[in-house]
């Protein structure tokens, strides 16, 4: 039901019609999309642009982009793919701004990371299964996962607090995702079985 | 087995960690591996899946996150921890209340600077002249908004959400979006329509909570925290903050035109008396009026001049049809083709334009139009065959708004000028371009005693039609809309009178 519908649908004896989407319901429609797929796109910037402050940043210009650009969306066509050379196109200009920090890769290297992105869904089962494992950390590796990804420190910040030295830090953080990794991989498989 | 010092770059990659020659050794492995893809888009994955994880707890559990988070917990949860029974006297002053009136804009003004949450809820849609304080994001029309704290100082603003709540906001306002369908509304005014989809649709101020079950409503909250609920259409349930009233008082059902006001100083909840003049109101649009706006019912459209029924396509020679001389439907699989500028009725004369009709009943509407002020909006789509550059065709529409019965439709459309009560126009000259429609607007406010409207969207040829050339090549239109809107509007007086 549109937005629109539904407001008439509020007033007495409003008409039964169901009307063409008109450009400002498929804008509302193409957002809509957008809010239900943030999460993959927010997975695909941050692997392209990994500080978080900076990819939310993109996924609103993305979002303000494909508000823009929502009536050459047409609906029932791959919205996914669509948005993802919007989402590309803010990462590789906001990545050549930056082209000369450590943190941004060479280009010919993320357009063939971006062709080689493998098609998995990124779904709640996903979360599921993280959450799951990180119960099973070590307390020091869950708390600096917790420093890392819920309070958004990064590796100096998080040694300077904890006084240890930043590379026990990348170190411990760097098994954290391993042991996250290969659990999360476990579960999931152990889902396909059953 | 995987490569540890894969592992160890992409990790130092995520965590912005890479050295100078690092980067240039990942961006190696990069190159020229395939699996060294495979396993980026590993962690990367992992490193985006943790983060919404974390986040997603973050909102849950604010008590988890370290101080600088818990500074970006909302001023109503806020109130919730820390306002236990032993506080109420104190509370229970208005001098408290400035006081934490106070603390709040401060914790705003840390929260804006933390920013933890980013989910995206809406988008500002309307600006009554609106003020944001300084401490406040400011938000422009069409801006997006997230799960942040905003402070209106003054005017209004009316934002919709992806949840399909729209909802109007009235400074001074401090007001919060947890998410689509949850406001924190700290002080301020605010009408909210929700329609179906966004039933449940909640605003929570330190005082009470107003869930939405199926309509229009308005909520207040001054600078002493009184707060009033308020419903102009359909129902809510009311649930005052057990910390605040009495607690023998329990949740409420309010209906239609009746309000309620929790006041912290008496700690009771108390019928009021409605007026929904003192809210802000969202912006409200009808359906679409016009019958087979687009044309996919498939039928030609009677040639016999201006339709005597309601809701019926009419008027002179068209044709409904697909896709054809390069031109595809604006939507859907039909589109109307204009044929010639004469039809049954017309004796013989040709029309400058070759014009379709139809009718629109407005009594169904004479509630909306009664209360407010009501705008008629026309749209329509058009387009035509590649010719000469600068073969630009004319394209139009008309609206009229008549008093009454239509009667005989022949001498209501000769009579027209005269005694339609409302008119509006809209002319275009579209590009030569098939492959792209034109759309074109109009509007006019319609009079509160309007009994239907007559729509009529027209083609043409720069110099008209004539006798001897009564026939267009390929002018099309499409897409054909037309629906009533009552701009959004501030509330009058305030809502509640200061002590």
């Amino acid at each position: 039901m549109t937005l629109t519908h539904c407001l008439a649908s509020l007033m007495d004896d409003a008409p039964e019609i169901v009307p063409a989407a008109s450009p400002a319901e498929h804008t509302v429609r193409v957002q809509q999309l957008f809010v239900k797929s943030q999460g993959s796109l927010k997975a695909f910037l941050l692997a392209l642009v990994p500080d978080f402050t900076e990819a939310e940043d993109l996924l609103q210009e993305v979002f303000l982009v494909v508000t823009q650009k929502a009536g050459t969306f047409k609906e029932g066509t791959n919205f996914m793919a669509w948005a993802r050379q919007i989402a590309r196109f803010k990462a590789m200009s906001s990545m050549r701004k930056r082209r000369n920090s450590p943190s941004v890769l060479a280009e010919d290297v993320v357009e063939s990371l971006v062709a080689a992105e493998p098609e998995v869904p990124y779904d709640e089962s996903q979360i599921a299964a993280v959450r799951d494992c990180l119960k099973k950390l070590a307390p020091h590796a869950r708390q600096l996962v917790t420093m890392r990804y819920m309070n958004e420190h990064g590796p100096g910040e998080i040694a300077q607090r904890m006084s240890w030295s930043e590379n026990a830090v990348n170190v411990t953080l760097s098994r954290a995702r391993t042991t996250l990794r290969e659990c999360v991989q476990r579960q999931l498989q152990r889902l396909e079985v059953t | 087995m995987k490569d540890e010092r894969l592992n160890v770059l992409l990790s130092a990659y995520l965590d912005g960690a890479l050295a100078p020659d690092e980067k240039l050794e990942l961006e190696g492995q990069l190159r020229s591996s395939a699996s060294a893809r495979t396993e980026f888009w590993d962690h990367a994955r992992m490193h985006a899946v943790l983060h919404e994880v974390e986040q997603r707890h973050a909102i849950d559990h604010p008590e988890d996150a370290d101080e600088t988070k818990r500074r970006g917990e909302s001023p109503v949860d806020f109130l919730r921890s820390r306002w236990r029974p032993s506080w109420l006297p104190i509370a229970l002053s208005a001098v408290a209340w400035l006081i934490l009136a106070a603390f709040l804009v401060r914790n705003m003004a840390q929260q804006k600077a933390v920013a933890p949450k980013r989910v995206y809820v809406g988008e500002l849609r309307h600006d009554l002249d609106a003020v944001w304080a300084g401490d406040s994001p400011q938000i422009a029309v069409h801006q997006p908004l997230k799960v942040e704290t905003l402070h209106l100082q003054s005017g209004a603003v009316e934002i919709a959400l992806v949840s399909g709540a729209l909802i109007a906001i009235q400074g001074p306002a401090k007001f919060e979006f947890r998410s689509a369908d949850r406001i924190v509304l700290v002080q301020g005014r605010i009408g909210v329509t929700a329609p179906s989809q966004a039933r449940g649709f909640t605003v929570e101020t330190p005082s009470l909570k107003v869930v939405d079950r199926g309509t229009r409503f308005g909520v207040s909250v001054d600078a002493d925290g009184v707060a009033e609920a308020e419903v102009f259409e359909g129902k809510v349930d009311v649930f005052p903050n057990r910390d605040v009233v009495k607690k023998s008082t329990g949740p409420q059902r309010i209906t239609e035109n009746h309000a309620v006001r929790v006041d912290p100083a008496k700690k009771e909840m108390l019928a009021i008396k409605s007026d929904p003049n003192r809210f802000p109101q969202p912006e409200r649009l009808t359906d679409n009026l016009l019958n087979d706006p687009s044309f996919e019912a498939g039928a030609d459209p009677a040639p016999d001049g201006l339709p005597s029924k309601f809701g019926e396509w009419g008027g002179d020679f068209c044709h409904v049809t697909g896709a054809e001389l390069g031109i595809q439907p604006q939507t859907g699989k039909a589109m109307l083709r204009f044929l010639r500028g004469d039809n049954t009725r017309s004796n013989g004369e040709t029309h400058p334009n070759s014009e379709l009709w139809q009718m629109i009943d407005l009594r169904p509407h004479k509630k909306l139009m009664a209360k407010a002020r009501v705008e008629a909006e026309l749209s329509c789509y058009f387009n035509h065959v590649a010719g000469e550059p600068g073969s630009s065709q004319r394209f139009g529409m008309n609206v009229f708004a008549f008093r009454g019965t239509p009667g005989d439709p022949d001498e209501l459309w000769a009579r027209r000028n005269k005694v339609a009560v409302g008119r509006a126009h809209a002319e275009m000259l579209t590009d030569d371009m098939p492959a792209t429609w034109q759309r074109l607007d109009g509007k006019m406010p319609v009079p509160a005693g309007a009994d239907f409207l007559i729509v009529q969207i027209y083609a043409s040829n720069r110099e008209g039609l004539t006798a001897e050339q009564p026939v267009l090549v390929g002018n099309y239109a499409d897409s054909a809309m037309l629906r009533l809107r009552v701009p959004p509007k501030l509330g009058t007086a305030p809502v509640v009178k200061a002590r």
